[in-house]
């Protein structure tokens, strides 16, 4: 049952991808669909890049083992939208064409910029990718019972090499459609989940609450925060570490960027935004009730035995509302979920590799462009690599709670991205030099203090349990990232012998708000 | 009402009058895609060169010529809205820069020139002035708001384990809370934006593309 709504995802998903993938040859057609969807259809494409199996499974289990702390995240997730909103996504929509380096080198020299920004975007969408597939894996063992280390390696394979075929085949058109679709199911799954753990609680949202902090072991200390973060210092401190990565983190992810230039417009790309703030608020509110439905409808022991980080807890919740019917279903979309954001982190980062590295990067000042048909070829091989490394590297990551994987993403895109994105768009001082150093600077603590976290090593759930090399406390490390970032693009334009061009920022700010002179 | 509020609300009072005339007998017109002038010029280059790639930045590009790529890459610099070519040294100096995307080279410059003028402008400056009276302090806020509960909630647990209701107690309400507020003030620069921004930003998006052309 469940294996056959599996396959019926894969072929519908590869149905769209050949009807997408008829007339896509241009660049713009690659990476932007064309700019030809409406408000409505991009603001359901991007929830669902955005809700992705790191929430639909990370963050519910999270909040079924961890009750109050597992709440952070969806605020976090949710909030930052605010940020995307207001200074972003208009903006970025009237002065880019396909990526964030567009954005930047509208105001600075090609070369420099370019490969700290697509270097970023590569590794940004790397770490999340790791996250989803970590999911993949761990879905598709417990769903088919499969246990053994060689199912789950192989489910992960599976999911790459589909997500490589979507971008490949379909490019930006597929990509986007396979969202829609997955955010209309996974939308009626959720609704259909809470319905039922609502009716089960005769829709009395205390008792809910009561019951699942009795079934969680920890009593009434479910409720509150500091279940997951403890009370210490340094718990407090990565607590908040968390959230300011989570906050900031979604205005510099690659993949959401990307989608505001599937639109025609700024105020598309604004209402498309609006749209996902309510598709995305309404999901992860009732992804609070699916975490409290699972911790007290199944319990924290059965939830943990099932997978340690708590990333099964909503098939579960399914097995125990509807049987294996409702199981099959919600295990089909959280699948769909998966395939969908791999594909679109897929097509971010080869849209990073082909567009600001090989095509503008790798060149000589004098040398010639590549053809747009050079460069879609490109990107394609790039995502046939990009998938590859994605596949190698999740085999190794299975232990990690997928939400934990990708609060890392998060974390390096509000130090690399962010602050480069903001003082292109608002500092008329800002440099070439600033802007380097502000992604760089970001980026490299980023990328360091995580390898020293103890997500990497020195304990039994680290990607290295036997290493020791846990020399950064916190397991999120954009409390100290974050203002690297943002000092390192301060410092690098203060440094700077070159003035910042006025032109070129007179030219941005007219373009960014009244959307002259736009694609 | 010193004269300097005089002074801007006239502006402002001259820029929604300049907004009526631009409107009038276009009641259905929508402020976002192309004024109907400007699609007809597009119709007669694209006639004019039929070469070139028949795709505009804010119509379909999707039905854009899928079949001459390469030829695009070099004629639609000149020929059309949607330039392809991210640096084409070889681009007339008198290539239409508004459609030229070549942001790098500014090839053109007088293109330099007529962003400046815009850029001084009065009715850029209350562009700019409106979105940032409403963004800066609204960013702050949220960004406070969001940070005071989530250091609250590391750093108060008595307070946090105040019951309200049943089992809701102050965390709980908090965190919920925070939803409100992302939703409404979602919902505020939506507004904002569509009352005081949007109509004066078309108006001057035509014109400077007027100017650029």
């Amino acid at each position: 049952m469940a294996a056959g709504l599996f396959a019926f995802v894969v072929l519908v998903t590869l149905g769209i991808t050949f009807w997408a993938g008829r007339r896509s040859r241009a660049a713009e057609d690659f990476y932007a669909a064309g700019r030809d969807f409406s408000p409505l259809q991009n603001g359901f494409a991007i929830s669902g890049d955005y809700m992705s199996a790191a929430s639909f499974l990370g963050v519910t289990g999270l909040i079924a083992l961890y009750g109050y702390d597992g709440l952070l995240y969806t605020i976090g997730f949710m909030v930052a939208w605010l940020l995307v909103l207001m200074l972003v996504a208009e903006l970025v929509r009237n002065c880019g064409r396909y990526t964030l380096a567009d954005v930047l080198t509208m105001r600075m020299r090609e070369r420099p910029v370019r490969i700290a920004a697509g270097v970023s975007g590569i590794v940004i969408s790397l770490l999340y990718l790791l996250g989803q597939m970590v999911g993949a894996g761990t879905l598709v063992s417990l769903l088919l019972n499969l246990h053994s280390a060689s199912a789950r390696a192989g489910s992960i394979v599976g999911v790459g090499v589909l997500m490589v075929f979507y971008v490949t085949v379909g490019g930006m058109k597929a990509t986007t459609w396979i969202q829609i679709v997955k955010c209309v199911l996974l939308l009626s799954g959720t609704v259909l989940l809470t319905v039922l753990v609502l009716l089960r609680f005769h829709g009395d949202v205390g008792s809910l609450m009561r019951s699942a902090a009795r079934s969680s072991g920890h009593g009434n200390a479910y409720l509150l925060p500091g279940l997951r973060f403890g009370h210490g210092l340094t718990d407090q401190l990565d607590f908040v570490s968390l959230g300011l990565a989570l906050v900031l983190g979604t205005a510099g992810l690659p993949h959401i960027l990307s989608r505001f230039y599937t639109v025609p417009t700024a105020r598309a790309a604004r209402r498309s935004v609006m749209w996902a703030i309510g598709l995305v608020g309404a999901f992860y509110l009732m992804t609070i009730v699916l975490g409290l439905g699972a911790a007290a409808l199944i319990g924290a022991p059965a939830i943990k035995a099932a997978n340690s980080a708590g990333n099964t807890a909503v098939p579960q919740l399914a097995d125990s509302l509807g049987g294996t019917v409702l199981f099959g279903v919600t295990s089909a979309v959280a699948f769909a979920t998966i395939l969908a954001v791999v594909a679109g982190l897929t097509m971010a980062s080869s849209a990073s590799f082909a567009h600001d590295l090989w095509a503008h990067a790798f060149r000589r000042p004098q040398e010639k462009q590549p053809t747009e048909r050079q460069e879609v070829m490109v990107a394609r091989i790039a995502a046939v690599v990009i998938g590859g490394v994605a596949i190698g590297l999740s085999l190794y990551a299975q232990k990690l709670n997928v939400a934990t994987l990708v609060a890392l993403a998060f974390a390096v895109a509000a130090s690399a991205n962010l602050p480069a994105l903001l003082f292109t768009l608002f500092w008329p001082r800002f440099t070439t030099r600033g802007a380097a150093w502000a992604i760089w600077g970001g980026l490299v603590p980023a990328l360091v203090l995580v390898v020293l976290s103890p997500v990497v090593s020195g304990n039994a759930a680290a990607i290295f349990p036997t290493e020791h090399f846990d020399w950064f406390p916190l397991q999120n490390p954009g409390l100290v990232s974050v203002p690297c970032g943002f000092l390192a693009g301060w410092l690098g334009t203060v440094t700077s012998r070159a003035r910042a061009e006025s032109d070129a920022y007179a030219e941005l700010e007219v373009r960014a708000l009244t959307g002259a002179g736009a694609v | 009402m010193s004269p300097q509020e005089l002074a801007a609300e006239s502006s402002a009072e001259q820029l929604s009058r300049a907004e009526q005339s631009r409107s009038a007998g276009e009641e259905s017109f929508d402020w976002w895609s192309a004024p109907p002038e400007a699609r007809e010029k597009q119709e007669q280059r694209r006639e004019a060169e039929p070469g070139a790639g028949a795709e505009s930045g804010d119509d379909s590009g999707a039905q854009a010529g899928a079949d001459d790529v390469d030829a695009r890459v070099h004629a639609d610099v000149r020929a059309d809205a949607d330039a392809d070519a991210e640096v084409d040294a070889d681009a007339e100096p008198d290539a239409e820069p508004d459609i030229d995307l070549d942001l790098e080279a500014h090839a053109a410059p007088d293109e330099a020139a007529i962003y400046r003028a815009v850029h001084e402008s009065p009715e850029f400056r209350e562009i700019r002035t409106r979105y940032r009276r409403f963004v800066l302090p609204a960013t702050a806020a949220f960004l406070l708001w969001y940070l005071l509960y989530v250091v609250l909630a590391v750093s108060a647990p008595r307070l946090m384990a105040r019951p309200i209701a049943g089992p809701l107690n102050t965390a709980w309400l908090l965190g919920l809370l925070q939803f409100v507020s992302t939703f409404l003030l979602a919902w505020l620069y939506a507004r904002h934006a569509r009352a005081h921004r949007d109509r004066a930003a078309l108006g001057l998006r035509w014109e400077t593309q007027d100017r650029l052309r």
